[in-house]
């Protein structure tokens, strides 16, 4: 299991296959975002003539330093209140077997199936009689709303599946309920935090109507945003929307790398304790 | 208890970051120097709104684009909730859910009647721009489609663009036959469905029957029993004579400018709007836009040719002297020549100056001849009509239903419309 | 609590309520009409095909996305040197924005496109296919972008799930002397079972509610051949004006999902309990 043996190394050539496979279609994305306009052969043929001008020119004709200084205080704001707001409504649910605590559950797992159509309009109303409009305030406040639920579910799976030994040991011990889950739980979920908050973070990022809808008439603007006005059911230079793509993607998959690192670290002396 | 701490932490946090997030949002809608504007008009708006700025110190402009899709959900919720901008596209006619009717109806777009530009518009553009007798859209561009041929590669093959249909089956064989068809055709995209159908139908309809819309309000036509049914089938011919590349419906819009720009196919069935796109995928390539022959007599030969989405002012804009003040600006020979030079469109008001493309130099001369006629979906009672005819045509292409029953569908929802 | 009720709650109870009117989503007025929405959906042929469409989708994606997730998983969890980075590689898709991914795809998925050519250049011409445009093949090929797309998403959370299991295990249990696989049945699977769960409920329901990329990939198209109830929903509510008709169809899709999921989550809570 541990040794790098020949069938590891087969494994390694195996996946590395499959990471082909899966990356192709990103190579097409990255290749079209070093091309010129003018280059019009096939996306599969590395370009002959790789060019920044695109990713300088998303960059000014997007506004993309003003959409990105927007969209990381929205996703950044949004996913730490998520991930708080998640986790300790999880463990309650979790720990306790009483029927209130079956019933929220059941509730927020009814807030995951309802289709955003249903709530979309009376919610837009709700926000305007807020006086909320035009800010990113109401962002926030939608994505917390939104996510909660899925990240909750998430907590809730994990934390089932953790044997509770350690927090009955803590409160024989005296310490509070909170202490408990500040000092012995919360470290344990640092995996599935992490989890949490990559694809929390991946929909709040990406999202598009939203911000169009809630920021519209005002000078804010998210990176979707900004990207889409670039698209133009008339006129679309693709190649400079994905080089915009590109910039937009590099902080999300960076956040990634650099936590999927502190997993394995973290975690694997947090169990054996 | 323990769940009860938690809320009230979870409220406090949120509160403090609403007080912080609200304080930086701002919008500044109440002073009289900025401008709401909600647009689809990518990649030439902007350009509006810089000299608009220049021209009007002082003032802002704080827009949105988006693709026509979202741009309709956008306006819709924003209407509905008394949210919308000062300013917004709306789309000439009826039919569709940003168009002048369905926004004018319930009572949402201020009268524009008494702007001076309103009563200079052109008989044909005048329909489109008002209800019941009222202007409500401030319209600044016109297009057409016809068939946009790629002169090198005509060249190439050594043929000449067709006058009659006759030609048109011949030239289609030859191109077949030299391995480069002749028109690309991007039917993935629902919209491109309908281009050829109505290139037909502007002919074989409305060439003979200029009152055809009329009849159809009065419940005194229908598709199905008129020369529709010739077009739709003429069509279908052309697919089967070989017109077309192959796998239509594979085909996105975009492949399709691809296509025709690099000479794998001859030319491309669209509107004007497709030269620029064309021109940008092959710089030296030549482009010129000619009608689509659906009869042996070129005389009678129509082009649908209609005003492009304009601008409505909101009837309850916070800001009602600056929009009237911006679509002026969009209607004023400096406002139009940006847009129409953008676009790739001809202005909406005649003498406006701006000299055309050559590559439209036929599309004019129609217009100048009162040889074409309004997109056909632009005087349909209801949007399901053209929804319904473009998924019919798809389903055409691929076998999953026969002309016949698509106009029987059409006549259907048009009646259920009125 | 408060704050989701305020979201997500109250808003869908006052949405629900346009499912009894017939709203165009725009006038001032609108008469209650009673149930004549739901009635109308039954002798509406597009209805009822999309709602066969959405079940097809979602099943397939369920089971494609999990079965390849879990074996990436497996996969990435071992000593490979490459692990790292092919845990940032393998989930680089999910991170970008659907509807661009599904514009790239439908680049590939062209009859002169990539993947035909690719096919074409290793001597499988015959399987060579109007990807996206022959009704057939269209849905099909819409759940392989979606595969595509999350199989790393379910990746992740599988990974998550297999450090959660001690090391101490896996030793105890390759002592004992059992094979791979029957390491993986009798130590893993178990043990994965609250990944899994969540892995099954995301993707079933994400599968139910798909939107964006058969939207931006087909449209629904050919005619109707890949509308599911969300782009039906957008259809009648945005293009057609028909708001009323719309949300009573949001109210069957959630009802739908509340059946599938409630019924999965039921199975799978049973089968966790009687595994540890």
């Amino acid at each position: 299991m541990n040794r790098y043996g020949w069938r590891t190394g087969v494994l390694e050539l195996a996946m590395i296959a499959v990471a082909l496979i899966v990356g192709f279609p990103l190579y097409v994305l990255i290749n079209l975002s070093l091309r010129p306009t003018s280059d019009t052969s096939s996306p599969i043929i590395p370009t002959t003539s790789p060019t920044l001008d695109n990713f300088a020119a998303a960059w000014q004709e997007g506004d993309l330093g003003n959409a990105l200084i927007n969209s990381v205080l929205v996703t950044v704001v949004s996913v730490v209140l998520v991930l708080a707001v998640s986790a300790m409504a999880a463990y309650p649910l979790a720990r306790a077997t009483a029927a209130w605590s079956k019933g929220m559950f059941l509730l927020i797992l009814l807030g995951l199936m309802l289709p955003f159509q249903l709530a979309s309009l009376p919610l837009y109303q709700t926000m305007r009689d807020l006086g909320l409009l035009g800010s990113v305030g109401a962002l926030v406040l939608f994505y917390v709303g939104l996510q909660v639920p899925f990240t909750t579910f998430l907590y809730v799976g994990f934390l089932r599946s953790l044997p509770p030994d350690f927090e009955d040991a803590a409160l024989i011990d005296g310490s509070t309920p909170w202490q408990a889950f500040r000092y012995i739980v919360f470290p344990m979920l640092k995996p599935i935090t992490v989890t949490a908050l990559v694809l929390n973070a991946i929909s709040i990022w990406n999202d598009f109507f939203t911000p169009l809808l809630y920021l519209s008439g005002s000078d804010q603007q998210t990176v979707p945003v900004a990207l889409s006005g670039f698209v133009g059911q008339f006129v679309t230079d693709w190649n400079l929307i994905f080089a915009a793509l590109v910039i937009s993607i590099v902080p999300i998959l960076a956040v990634y790398f650099a936590l999927q690192r502190s997993i394995i670290n973290g975690f694997a002396g947090g169990l054996k304790g | 208890m323990k769940a009860r701490k938690g809320a009230m932490l979870v409220a406090a946090i949120t509160a403090t970051a609403m007080i912080a997030a609200c304080g930086s949002g701002d919008n500044g809608s109440t002073d009289n120097s900025t401008l709401t504007l909600a647009s689809v008009d990518q990649g030439s708006i902007e350009q509006v709104v810089k000299a608009f700025e220049a021209a009007n110190p002082g003032v802002k402009v704080n827009y949105t684009t988006s693709s026509a899709d979202q741009y309709q959900q956008q306006i819709r919720t924003q209407l509905a909730s008394g949210t919308a901008p000062d300013v917004m596209t709306v789309w000439p006619g009826n039919g569709n859910p940003g168009a002048t009717y369905v926004l004018a109806k319930p009572g949402y777009l201020l009268d524009l009647s008494d702007q001076p530009w309103a009563s200079k518009l052109p008989a044909g553009l005048q329909g489109v721009a008002q209800y019941e007798g009222k202007t409500y859209n401030a319209v600044f561009g016109v297009n057409g489609i016809g068939a946009v041929y790629n002169q090198q590669a005509l060249d190439k093959a050594g043929l000449t663009a067709p006058s009659t249909w006759t030609e048109l089956l011949a030239f289609c064989r030859s191109a077949a036959a030299k391995g480069t068809p002749a028109f690309a055709l991007g039917n993935q995209d629902n919209w491109v469905t309908q281009l050829v159908l109505y290139s037909l139908v502007a002919t074989l309809v409305y060439s003979k029957d200029k009152d055809f819309d009329k009849k159809m309000a009065a419940g005194q036509a229908t598709f199905a029993s008129s020369e529709w049914a010739a077009a739709l089938n003429k069509y279908i011919e052309m697919d089967k004579t070989g017109c077309f590349q192959k796998n239509p419906l594979g085909t996105s819009y975009e492949a399709s400018q691809e296509l025709a720009a690099n000479g794998k196919t001859l030319g491309i069935v669209q509107g004007n709007w497709v030269i620029a796109l064309l021109k940008g995928k092959n710089p030296n390539g030549t482009f010129v836009l000619k009608p689509l022959p659906a009869n042996d007599d070129p005389a009678s030969t129509f082009m649908p040719g209609a005003a492009g989405a304009g601008y409505g002012v909101n009837a309850k804009a916070k800001n009602k002297d600056l929009a009237l003040k911006f679509v002026s600006f969009v209607m004023s020979p400096e406002g139009m020549a940006v847009f129409n030079k953008a676009q790739g469109s001809l202005p909406a008001l005649s003498g406006v100056g701006a000299t055309a493309d050559p590559s439209l130099a036929e599309l004019t001369k129609f217009i100048n001849e009162g040889r074409t006629v309004p997109f056909m979906d632009q005087l349909w009672p209801t949007a399901k009509v053209q929804q319904n005819m473009l998924s019919g045509l798809q389903e055409i292409f691929s076998g999953q239903t026969t002309p016949d029953k698509l106009l029987a569908e059409m006549d259907a929802d048009y009646k259920a419309g009125l | 609590m408060a704050l989701f009720a305020f979201i997500v709650l109250v808003p869908s109870a006052r949405g629900v309520y346009y499912a009894f009117t017939d709203w165009d989503g725009l006038d001032p007025d609108h008469a209650v009409i009673g149930l004549d929405n739901f009635s109308a959906m039954l002798d509406d042929p597009d209805a009822l095909q999309a709602i066969w469409h959405t079940l097809l989708i979602a099943v397939a994606i369920t089971v494609i996305q999990n079965g390849i997730g879990l074996l990436l998983a497996l996969g990435v969890n071992t000593v490979i040197k490459s692990r790292n980075v092919l845990r940032v590689f393998l989930f680089a898709p999910a991170v970008i924005t659907p509807i661009v991914t599904a514009y790239l795809w439908r680049n590939l998925l062209g009859p002169e496109g990539a993947v035909n050519s690719l096919l074409g250049a290793v001597g499988l011409d015959s399987l060579q296919q109007d990807w996206l445009g022959n009704p057939e093949v269209a849905l099909w090929s819409i759940v392989g972008v979606i595969v595509w797309q999350f199989a790393g998403y379910s990746m992740v959370i599988f990974v998550a799930g297999l450090q959660s299991i001690p090391k101490e295990i896996y030793e105890a249990a390759s002592i004992d002397g059992g094979g791979a696989f029957r390491r993986f049945w009798s130590v893993t699977r178990p043990l994965l079972a609250p990944a899994l769960t969540i892995n099954l409920m995301l993707s079933i329901i994400g599968g139910i509610k798909l939107f964006d990329q058969v939207y931006a990939l087909t449209g629904g198209g050919p005619g109707h051949a890949t509308d599911t109830i969300s782009t039906l929903i957008y259809k009648d509510a945005f293009t057609l004006g028909e708001f009323g008709y719309s949300i009573a169809l949001a109210v069957v899709l959630t009802i739908i999902v509340a059946v599938v999921s409630s019924g999965q989550y039921v199975f799978l809570a049973r089968n966790e309990r009687s595994a540890s």
